[in-house]
């Protein structure tokens, strides 16, 4: 295809940012539908353009879901985790703080984006909501998507916590799940996505924990990838590696195998 | 409108606490079975467009108080969802028709639905640029920033230098999301 010249690159730049005096807007429609390369190219320049408008308002509202969790009282169930672990994990931790340190060198000769890597390997968790049958009822609906394990009033608020989650609004899905004090894996797997997209990483880890060995293979892989990408959030490199390893030496192979792969080959190009 | 122009980020976190409470009562009275939640976000995407338009000097002069265009582009998107959702229902008290000021911006409003996939390709391609064409991009095209304060805010040579690193990442940025 041949390249668009200046005069026709100009007129689509403006136009897609609604710069085009009306004369011009005319000459722009005029030419799109009889030019079919000049359609082609717009219609590519419009697909830019409509991705910078997302990425740009991803941005303003990730910002304004920081402001609002100043309005939502803190997880108490998941804080409360975190605070009362067992001695040994202070020791290992003290442990791994030591490990790091000698890693540290290592790490700041070689350092790796690993915020664009999180970036480019977080899936958000599908809508488990959108694959039951719907029904008059709501409730009934995710009843039978979370296998009938919740009070009814627990699942009003889980169906609310996986629609804030679907529409990307983790702050307030975390703050509804936290609510529900007897989570299925499922919903445990949201809340602790949600907290990697809220960069809460040790929130996250508290819960992906006994989500490892959990007896449904589905929820034991998808705890592993996440726990992967807490690592990854952590800028631990060695320990993402580690993790990645396991995924990809699973002999069943894991729904994250081929996220795996492509993560670890960006590592190893870093 | 002036810090929002000048103040970035700091401005919106500002204007956000500034207009939360009149908004979330405004909508509670009038969309009383609406989950706080939904008129949360609702609040967030009204916000998100006032400043889009404030930066893109689409709205350049003010025709009536700030919380007004909240609550006109929040009281659209909660009908959208009301229709979406039939269940829910409005309260029967009626709602005042906006400012003529008010309206003609709502009326000039262009924010095409894009659907879930293509969301998502759009997204990755955009997540795969370098972190410092993003940054441009964003500048650029989503806060309409003028090259000259894109190239002394990124520490470019000069204009030409960061007019060439914008052209450079949105070329591939189209090659990404076709």
């Amino acid at each position: 295809m041949k390249e668009l010249n200046e005069q026709d690159l100009q007129l689509i730049l403006q136009h897609m940012e609604q710069n085009l005096p009306h004369e011009q807007e005319s000459y722009f429609q005029q030419k799109y539908e009889s030019d079919p390369e000049f359609k082609k190219e717009a219609d590519e320049y419009r697909n830019a353009f409509d991705a910078i408008r997302l990425a740009g308002k991803a941005r303003v509202k990730n910002l304004l879901q920081q402001e609002a969790t100043k309005y939502i009282a803190p997880p108490a169930e998941a804080i409360k985790k975190v605070y009362f672990l067992p001695v040994w994990v202070g020791r290992a931790a003290a442990a791994a703080v030591l490990i790091g340190l000698s890693f540290f060198a290592y790490q700041s000769m070689r350092s790796v984006d690993s915020k664009a890597l999180f970036a480019q390997s977080f899936k958000p968790m599908k809508n488990y909501l959108a694959e039951a049958s719907r029904s008059p009822d709501d409730t009934v609906t995710i009843d039978r998507a979370f296998q009938n394990r919740h009070t009814r009033a627990a699942v009003k608020t889980a169906i609310q916590a996986v629609n804030a989650y679907i529409g990307e609004n983790y702050a307030q899905s975390v703050a509804l799940l936290s609510q529900i004090s007897e989570k299925d894996d499922t919903l445990a797997l949201y809340q602790a996505s949600a907290y990697l997209k809220l960069d809460q990483p040790k929130l996250a880890a508290a819960l992906l924990l006994p989500l490892q060995s959990s007896q449904s293979e589905l929820v034991r892989s998808s705890a592993a990838w996440y726990q992967t990408l807490v690592f990854l959030q952590e800028n631990d490199i060695p320990a993402v590696r580690t993790s990645l390893r396991n995924i990809l030496s699973q002999p069943q192979k894991s729904s994250y195998f081929d996220d795996a792969q492509t993560l670890s080959g960006q590592l190893q190009r870093e | 409108m002036q810090e929002f122009l000048n103040g970035g980020d700091d401005a919106l976190k500002k204007a956000y606490h500034q207009y939360r409470h009149n908004f979330t009562a405004w909508a509670k009275k009038h969309f009383p079975a609406v989950d706080a939640h939904v008129v949360e976000d609702v609040y967030h995407d009204a916000l998100e467009i006032f400043y889009r338009n404030v930066l893109s000097g689409k709205l350049t002069a003010l025709a009536a108080p700030v919380q007004n265009y909240l609550i006109g582009i929040g009281k659209n998107k909660l009908l959208q969802f009301v229709e979406k959702n039939k269940r829910v229902q409005t309260t029967d008290t009626f709602i005042d028709a906006p400012d003529q000021g008010v309206q003609n911006f709502l009326d000039a409003i262009v924010d095409r639905e894009i659907d879930d996939d293509k969301k998502l390709k759009l997204r990755n391609a955009f997540g795969k640029l370098s972190e410092i064409c993003q940054k441009l991009l964003i500048q650029r095209y989503y806060e309409s920033r003028s090259v000259d304060e894109i190239a002394l805010a990124m520490k470019y040579d000069n204009t030409n230098t960061a007019s060439a690193a914008i052209s450079r990442c949105l070329k591939n940025l189209k090659n990404l999301a076709n």
